[in-house]
Protein backbone atom coordinates (compact mmCIF):
# COMPACT_ATOMS: atom_id res chain seq x y z
CA UNK A 1 0.00 0.00 0.00
CA UNK A 2 1.34 3.63 -0.86
CA UNK A 3 1.32 6.10 1.73
CA UNK A 4 0.17 9.50 1.26
CA UNK A 5 2.75 11.55 2.45
CA UNK A 6 2.18 15.21 0.39
CA UNK A 7 0.75 16.37 3.51
CA UNK A 8 3.72 15.42 6.03
CA UNK A 9 6.30 17.93 7.61
CA UNK A 10 8.98 15.03 6.87
CA UNK A 11 8.07 15.43 3.15
CA UNK A 12 12.20 16.83 2.24
CA UNK A 13 11.37 17.47 -1.21
CA UNK A 14 8.37 20.08 -0.15
CA UNK A 15 10.69 21.43 2.44
CA UNK A 16 13.63 21.79 0.20
CA UNK A 17 12.14 23.80 -2.40
CA UNK A 18 9.82 25.91 0.52
CA UNK A 19 13.53 26.39 2.22
CA UNK A 20 15.32 27.11 -0.95
CA UNK A 21 12.51 29.89 -2.51
CA UNK A 22 12.68 31.54 0.87
CA UNK A 23 16.04 32.28 1.05
CA UNK A 24 16.34 33.22 -2.82
CA UNK A 25 13.22 35.68 -2.28
CA UNK A 26 15.17 37.25 1.13
CA UNK A 27 18.18 37.08 -0.63
CA UNK A 28 17.56 38.85 -3.76
CA UNK A 29 15.46 41.28 -1.68
CA UNK A 30 18.52 42.14 0.83
CA UNK A 31 20.83 42.28 -2.25
CA UNK A 32 18.24 45.17 -3.83
CA UNK A 33 18.15 46.61 -0.44
CA UNK A 34 21.41 47.05 0.06
CA UNK A 35 22.41 48.29 -3.57
CA UNK A 36 21.93 51.85 -3.70
CA UNK A 37 21.18 52.34 -7.55
CA UNK A 38 21.01 55.52 -8.40
CA UNK A 39 24.41 56.08 -6.48
CA UNK A 40 25.77 52.82 -8.43
CA UNK A 41 24.87 54.07 -11.52
CA UNK A 42 26.34 57.54 -10.69
CA UNK A 43 29.65 56.07 -9.28
CA UNK A 44 29.95 53.91 -12.74
CA UNK A 45 29.51 56.57 -14.89
CA UNK A 46 31.94 58.32 -12.84
CA UNK A 47 34.94 55.41 -12.62
CA UNK A 48 34.56 55.98 -16.45
CA UNK A 49 34.65 59.14 -16.82
CA UNK A 50 37.16 59.94 -14.00
CA UNK A 51 40.22 59.48 -15.83
CA UNK A 52 40.03 62.50 -17.83
CA UNK A 53 40.73 64.49 -14.53
CA UNK A 54 38.43 66.97 -16.26
CA UNK A 55 35.89 68.95 -14.03
CA UNK A 56 32.40 67.06 -14.97
CA UNK A 57 30.61 69.43 -12.53
CA UNK A 58 29.21 73.02 -11.86
CA UNK A 59 32.00 75.08 -9.96
CA UNK A 60 29.54 75.29 -6.97
CA UNK A 61 29.74 71.60 -6.07
CA UNK A 62 33.23 71.34 -7.29
CA UNK A 63 34.83 70.79 -4.07
CA UNK A 64 32.80 67.56 -3.99
CA UNK A 65 33.46 66.11 -7.24
CA UNK A 66 37.08 67.17 -8.47
CA UNK A 67 38.92 65.31 -5.80
CA UNK A 68 37.26 61.71 -7.07
CA UNK A 69 40.13 59.91 -8.76
CA UNK A 70 39.20 56.83 -10.89
CA UNK A 71 41.03 54.25 -8.17
CA UNK A 72 38.53 56.41 -5.61
CA UNK A 73 35.77 55.58 -7.97
CA UNK A 74 36.46 52.80 -8.59
CA UNK A 75 36.28 51.47 -4.75
CA UNK A 76 33.12 53.65 -4.24
CA UNK A 77 31.73 51.67 -6.94
CA UNK A 78 32.83 48.34 -6.10
CA UNK A 79 31.96 49.37 -2.22
CA UNK A 80 30.26 51.13 -0.55
CA UNK A 81 33.73 50.07 1.85
CA UNK A 82 32.38 46.74 3.25
CA UNK A 83 32.97 47.38 6.74
CA UNK A 84 32.85 43.57 7.50
CA UNK A 85 36.03 43.24 6.00
CA UNK A 86 39.03 45.13 7.54
CA UNK A 87 41.62 42.66 5.31
CA UNK A 88 39.89 43.91 1.91
CA UNK A 89 39.82 47.76 2.69
CA UNK A 90 43.71 47.14 4.06
CA UNK A 91 44.42 45.47 0.90
CA UNK A 92 42.48 48.01 -1.71
CA UNK A 93 44.35 51.18 0.34
CA UNK A 94 47.78 49.53 0.10
CA UNK A 95 47.83 47.52 -3.00
CA UNK A 96 45.33 49.77 -5.38
CA UNK A 97 45.38 53.05 -4.26
CA UNK A 98 49.04 54.06 -4.56
CA UNK A 99 48.89 53.46 -8.65
CA UNK A 100 46.55 56.86 -8.63
CA UNK A 101 49.93 58.81 -7.56
CA UNK A 102 52.31 59.47 -9.58
CA UNK A 103 55.48 57.44 -9.46
CA UNK A 104 58.58 59.05 -7.56
CA UNK A 105 60.63 60.54 -9.66
CA UNK A 106 64.09 59.53 -8.48
CA UNK A 107 65.61 62.51 -9.61
CA UNK A 108 63.80 64.66 -7.32
CA UNK A 109 63.10 62.60 -4.46
CA UNK A 110 65.26 59.62 -2.56
CA UNK A 111 63.54 57.19 -0.60
CA UNK A 112 65.06 55.20 2.42
CA UNK A 113 63.04 52.87 4.70
CA UNK A 114 63.16 53.00 7.88
CA UNK A 115 64.62 50.12 9.50
CA UNK A 116 61.73 49.52 12.35
CA UNK A 117 60.65 45.96 12.55
CA UNK A 118 56.78 46.97 11.43
CA UNK A 119 54.93 44.32 9.91
CA UNK A 120 54.63 44.80 6.35
CA UNK A 121 56.28 48.06 6.82
CA UNK A 122 56.00 51.18 4.72
CA UNK A 123 57.80 53.82 7.18
CA UNK A 124 60.12 55.93 4.51
CA UNK A 125 61.88 58.84 5.39
CA UNK A 126 61.54 60.79 1.95
CA UNK A 127 64.58 63.18 1.18
CA UNK A 128 64.97 65.81 -1.44
CA UNK A 129 67.62 64.33 -3.71
CA UNK A 130 69.96 67.74 -3.95
CA UNK A 131 70.46 67.41 -0.40
CA UNK A 132 70.96 63.57 -0.27
CA UNK A 133 74.62 63.52 0.10
CA UNK A 134 74.56 66.46 2.55
CA UNK A 135 71.80 66.50 4.75
CA UNK A 136 74.14 65.13 7.76
CA UNK A 137 76.75 67.71 7.70
CA UNK A 138 74.76 71.00 8.50
CA UNK A 139 72.92 71.77 11.48
CA UNK A 140 69.53 72.89 12.33
CA UNK A 141 67.83 71.19 9.78
CA UNK A 142 63.96 70.80 9.40
CA UNK A 143 62.00 67.77 9.45
CA UNK A 144 58.33 66.71 8.52
CA UNK A 145 57.00 63.71 9.98
CA UNK A 146 53.87 62.98 7.97
CA UNK A 147 51.81 60.13 9.82
CA UNK A 148 49.18 58.62 7.84
CA UNK A 149 45.48 58.38 8.13
CA UNK A 150 42.95 55.11 7.53
CA UNK A 151 41.01 55.60 10.85
CA UNK A 152 43.19 53.58 12.87
CA UNK A 153 42.58 50.07 10.84
CA UNK A 154 42.77 50.55 7.48
CA UNK A 155 46.56 51.67 7.08
CA UNK A 156 46.54 54.07 4.24
CA UNK A 157 50.88 54.03 4.12
CA UNK A 158 50.58 53.29 0.47
CA UNK A 159 47.71 55.70 -0.74
CA UNK A 160 49.41 58.75 1.24
CA UNK A 161 53.10 57.76 -0.59
CA UNK A 162 51.93 60.58 -3.25
CA UNK A 163 51.20 62.76 -0.95
CA UNK A 164 54.23 62.74 1.30
CA UNK A 165 56.07 62.94 -1.20
CA UNK A 166 54.27 65.87 -2.67
CA UNK A 167 55.06 67.74 0.42
CA UNK A 168 58.62 66.95 0.34
CA UNK A 169 58.63 68.34 -3.06
CA UNK A 170 56.50 71.68 -2.30
CA UNK A 171 58.97 72.28 0.86
CA UNK B 1 55.19 56.89 9.08
CA UNK B 2 53.60 53.32 9.51
CA UNK B 3 51.98 52.07 12.14
CA UNK B 4 50.39 49.00 14.19
CA UNK B 5 46.60 48.81 12.98
CA UNK B 6 43.69 48.37 14.97
CA UNK B 7 41.98 45.71 16.11
CA UNK B 8 44.55 43.27 16.03
CA UNK B 9 46.56 45.99 18.35
CA UNK B 10 46.18 48.75 20.56
CA UNK B 11 46.17 52.68 19.80
CA UNK B 12 48.64 52.98 22.44
CA UNK B 13 51.30 50.55 20.64
CA UNK B 14 50.26 52.30 17.51
CA UNK B 15 51.22 55.57 18.91
CA UNK B 16 54.29 53.65 20.53
CA UNK B 17 55.33 52.91 16.68
CA UNK B 18 54.91 56.45 15.97
CA UNK B 19 57.40 57.29 19.03
CA UNK B 20 59.97 54.87 18.24
CA UNK B 21 60.17 55.99 14.95
CA UNK B 22 60.47 59.69 15.82
CA UNK B 23 63.03 58.40 18.29
CA UNK B 24 65.16 56.37 15.93
CA UNK B 25 65.12 59.75 13.49
CA UNK B 26 66.21 62.03 16.05
CA UNK B 27 68.75 59.81 17.05
CA UNK B 28 69.79 59.06 13.66
CA UNK B 29 70.06 62.35 12.30
CA UNK B 30 70.59 65.08 16.09
CA UNK B 31 71.69 67.67 13.43
CA UNK B 32 67.27 68.02 12.15
CA UNK B 33 66.32 70.28 15.30
CA UNK B 34 63.15 71.49 13.88
CA UNK B 35 60.71 68.83 13.65
CA UNK B 36 57.12 68.91 13.15
CA UNK B 37 54.76 66.34 13.24
CA UNK B 38 51.68 66.17 10.23
CA UNK B 39 48.93 63.86 10.04
CA UNK B 40 46.09 63.81 8.50
CA UNK B 41 42.70 62.15 10.18
CA UNK B 42 43.79 58.97 12.39
CA UNK B 43 46.90 60.14 11.58
CA UNK B 44 46.56 63.61 13.16
CA UNK B 45 45.11 61.47 15.92
CA UNK B 46 48.44 59.60 16.40
CA UNK B 47 50.63 62.70 15.77
CA UNK B 48 48.86 64.61 19.02
CA UNK B 49 48.63 61.42 20.93
CA UNK B 50 52.68 60.72 19.81
CA UNK B 51 53.31 64.19 20.83
CA UNK B 52 52.28 63.86 24.48
CA UNK B 53 53.87 60.72 24.77
CA UNK B 54 57.16 62.45 23.67
CA UNK B 55 56.48 65.34 26.25
CA UNK B 56 55.53 62.50 28.70
CA UNK B 57 59.08 60.85 28.18
CA UNK B 58 60.71 63.96 28.07
CA UNK B 59 62.28 63.30 24.53
CA UNK B 60 64.26 65.93 22.90
CA UNK B 61 64.26 67.62 20.62
CA UNK B 62 60.33 67.79 20.73
CA UNK B 63 58.25 68.99 18.14
CA UNK B 64 58.51 72.70 17.02
CA UNK B 65 54.94 72.28 15.68
CA UNK B 66 52.35 70.43 14.82
CA UNK B 67 49.64 70.39 11.90
CA UNK B 68 46.31 68.08 12.52
CA UNK B 69 44.59 67.59 9.44
CA UNK B 70 40.71 66.35 10.35
CA UNK B 71 41.81 65.19 13.27
CA UNK B 72 39.94 61.73 14.40
CA UNK B 73 38.58 59.41 15.29
CA UNK B 74 39.17 59.84 19.17
CA UNK B 75 37.94 63.58 19.50
CA UNK B 76 34.79 61.56 21.07
CA UNK B 77 36.97 61.23 24.35
CA UNK B 78 38.42 64.68 24.84
CA UNK B 79 37.51 66.03 28.49
CA UNK B 80 35.93 67.56 29.21
CA UNK B 81 33.74 64.58 27.74
CA UNK B 82 30.00 64.99 25.77
CA UNK B 83 27.62 62.36 27.41
CA UNK B 84 28.36 60.57 24.14
CA UNK B 85 27.17 56.79 23.71
CA UNK B 86 29.66 55.23 21.41
CA UNK B 87 27.78 51.78 21.70
CA UNK B 88 24.40 53.68 19.86
CA UNK B 89 25.08 52.51 16.08
CA UNK B 90 22.98 55.37 15.09
CA UNK B 91 26.29 57.37 16.31
CA UNK B 92 24.30 60.72 16.50
CA UNK B 93 26.21 62.62 18.85
CA UNK B 94 27.45 65.17 16.62
CA UNK B 95 24.99 66.93 14.14
CA UNK B 96 27.41 66.75 11.49
CA UNK B 97 27.79 63.02 11.84
CA UNK B 98 24.25 63.02 10.13
CA UNK B 99 23.85 66.08 8.26
CA UNK B 100 27.38 66.26 6.36
CA UNK B 101 26.76 62.50 5.43
CA UNK B 102 25.16 63.09 2.39
CA UNK B 103 28.57 65.79 1.40
CA UNK B 104 31.08 64.16 2.66
CA UNK B 105 32.58 62.02 -0.12
CA UNK B 106 35.98 60.57 1.33
CA UNK B 107 34.24 59.20 4.66
CA UNK B 108 31.40 57.20 2.72
CA UNK B 109 29.32 53.86 3.85
CA UNK B 110 29.09 54.91 7.69
CA UNK B 111 32.93 54.40 7.86
CA UNK B 112 33.60 56.47 10.42
CA UNK B 113 30.91 54.87 12.99
CA UNK B 114 32.35 51.60 11.69
CA UNK B 115 35.79 52.58 12.96
CA UNK B 116 34.61 54.35 16.50
CA UNK B 117 32.87 50.41 16.95
CA UNK B 118 35.78 48.55 15.97
CA UNK B 119 38.57 50.86 17.26
CA UNK B 120 36.57 51.77 20.89
CA UNK B 121 32.91 50.31 21.05
CA UNK B 122 34.24 46.59 22.29
CA UNK B 123 37.56 47.52 23.76
CA UNK B 124 37.75 49.60 26.95
CA UNK B 125 41.41 49.69 26.76
CA UNK B 126 41.63 51.67 23.66
CA UNK B 127 38.80 54.30 25.34
CA UNK B 128 40.89 54.58 28.68
CA UNK B 129 44.22 55.06 27.16
CA UNK B 130 42.44 58.25 24.47
CA UNK B 131 40.75 59.81 27.51
CA UNK B 132 43.50 59.86 29.80
CA UNK B 133 45.53 61.56 26.88
CA UNK B 134 43.16 63.52 25.77
CA UNK B 135 42.60 65.69 28.93
CA UNK B 136 42.87 69.32 28.42
CA UNK B 137 45.61 69.38 31.33
CA UNK B 138 47.81 67.49 29.22
CA UNK B 139 46.95 69.68 26.04
CA UNK B 140 48.74 72.83 27.52
CA UNK B 141 52.35 72.04 26.75
CA UNK B 142 51.51 71.17 22.94
CA UNK B 143 53.53 73.57 20.88
CA UNK B 144 52.25 75.54 18.77
CA UNK B 145 49.15 73.78 16.24
CA UNK B 146 47.78 74.04 13.07
CA UNK B 147 44.06 72.61 12.50
CA UNK B 148 42.47 72.27 9.60
CA UNK B 149 39.27 70.37 8.58
CA UNK B 150 36.81 70.97 5.62
CA UNK B 151 32.85 72.26 6.49
CA UNK B 152 31.83 69.47 4.85
CA UNK B 153 33.51 67.11 7.14
CA UNK B 154 31.17 64.21 9.29
CA UNK B 155 33.56 65.02 11.82
CA UNK B 156 33.44 68.42 11.92
CA UNK B 157 31.74 68.72 15.34
CA UNK B 158 35.18 66.84 16.44
CA UNK B 159 37.40 68.70 14.88
CA UNK B 160 36.01 71.88 16.07
CA UNK B 161 35.63 70.68 20.16
CA UNK B 162 39.70 70.04 19.66
CA UNK B 163 39.87 73.46 18.55
CA UNK B 164 38.25 74.66 21.85
CA UNK B 165 40.14 72.25 23.99
CA UNK B 166 43.27 73.81 22.68
CA UNK B 167 42.21 76.91 23.30
CA UNK B 168 41.66 76.32 26.77
CA UNK B 169 44.62 75.02 26.86
CA UNK B 170 46.21 77.94 26.31
CA UNK B 171 47.89 76.47 22.61
CA UNK B 172 49.01 78.76 20.00
CA UNK B 173 46.45 76.62 17.70
CA UNK B 174 45.40 78.10 14.40
CA UNK B 175 42.06 76.67 12.99
CA UNK B 176 41.61 77.15 9.24
CA UNK B 177 37.80 75.49 8.24
CA UNK B 178 37.52 74.91 4.21
CA UNK B 179 34.44 75.80 2.93
CA UNK B 180 32.88 72.51 1.12
CA UNK B 181 35.67 70.35 1.48
CA UNK B 182 35.75 67.10 2.95
CA UNK B 183 37.28 64.74 4.34
CA UNK B 184 41.09 64.90 4.51
CA UNK B 185 41.43 66.76 1.36
CA UNK B 186 44.78 68.09 1.31
CA UNK B 187 45.13 64.33 0.32
CA UNK B 188 43.41 65.58 -3.26
CA UNK B 189 45.58 68.19 -4.30
CA UNK B 190 46.23 66.53 -7.43
CA UNK B 191 42.75 66.73 -8.41
CA UNK B 192 41.57 69.71 -6.84
CA UNK B 193 42.53 73.11 -7.24
CA UNK B 194 41.48 74.21 -3.85
CA UNK B 195 43.04 71.21 -2.40
CA UNK B 196 46.33 71.91 -3.67
CA UNK B 197 45.96 75.86 -3.00
CA UNK B 198 45.12 74.88 0.07
CA UNK B 199 48.28 72.37 0.79
CA UNK B 200 50.74 75.73 -0.57
CA UNK B 201 49.05 77.71 3.39
CA UNK B 202 49.84 74.49 5.11
CA UNK B 203 53.12 74.58 3.78
CA UNK B 204 53.37 78.45 4.57
CA UNK B 205 52.57 77.94 8.65
CA UNK B 206 55.07 75.22 8.55
CA UNK B 207 57.64 77.16 7.22
CA UNK B 208 57.06 80.22 9.50
CA UNK B 209 56.74 77.68 12.44
CA UNK B 210 60.59 76.91 11.82
CA UNK B 211 61.72 80.44 11.49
Amino acid sequence: MKTDTSNSPYNSQSWLTATAATTALLGTAALLYRINWPRLLFRTIFAVLAPTKERLWPSDDVALISPQSRGMAWILVAGPPPPHDIHLIRKMMRHFWPHVWPPIDSNQIQVETLPTPREDSETILIWPSSSTSTHTNSNNHTALIHVHGGGMVAGTTGTERGFAVELARRL
Amino acid sequence: MDYRLCPEYSVQEAVQDVVDAYQYFVTKYPQYTKLSFLGGSAGAGHALLATLQLQKEKIQPLPTSLVLSSPGPGMEFLKPIDDIDIHNSSTTYWKSLTENAPVDGFMVGGFYQYVIGVVFGSNQANREYVQSQLQVSNLEKLPPTLVTAGSYEVILEGVQKLVSCLQKANVKVDYKEYPKMQHCHFAFFEWSPESSAALDELITWLQASWK
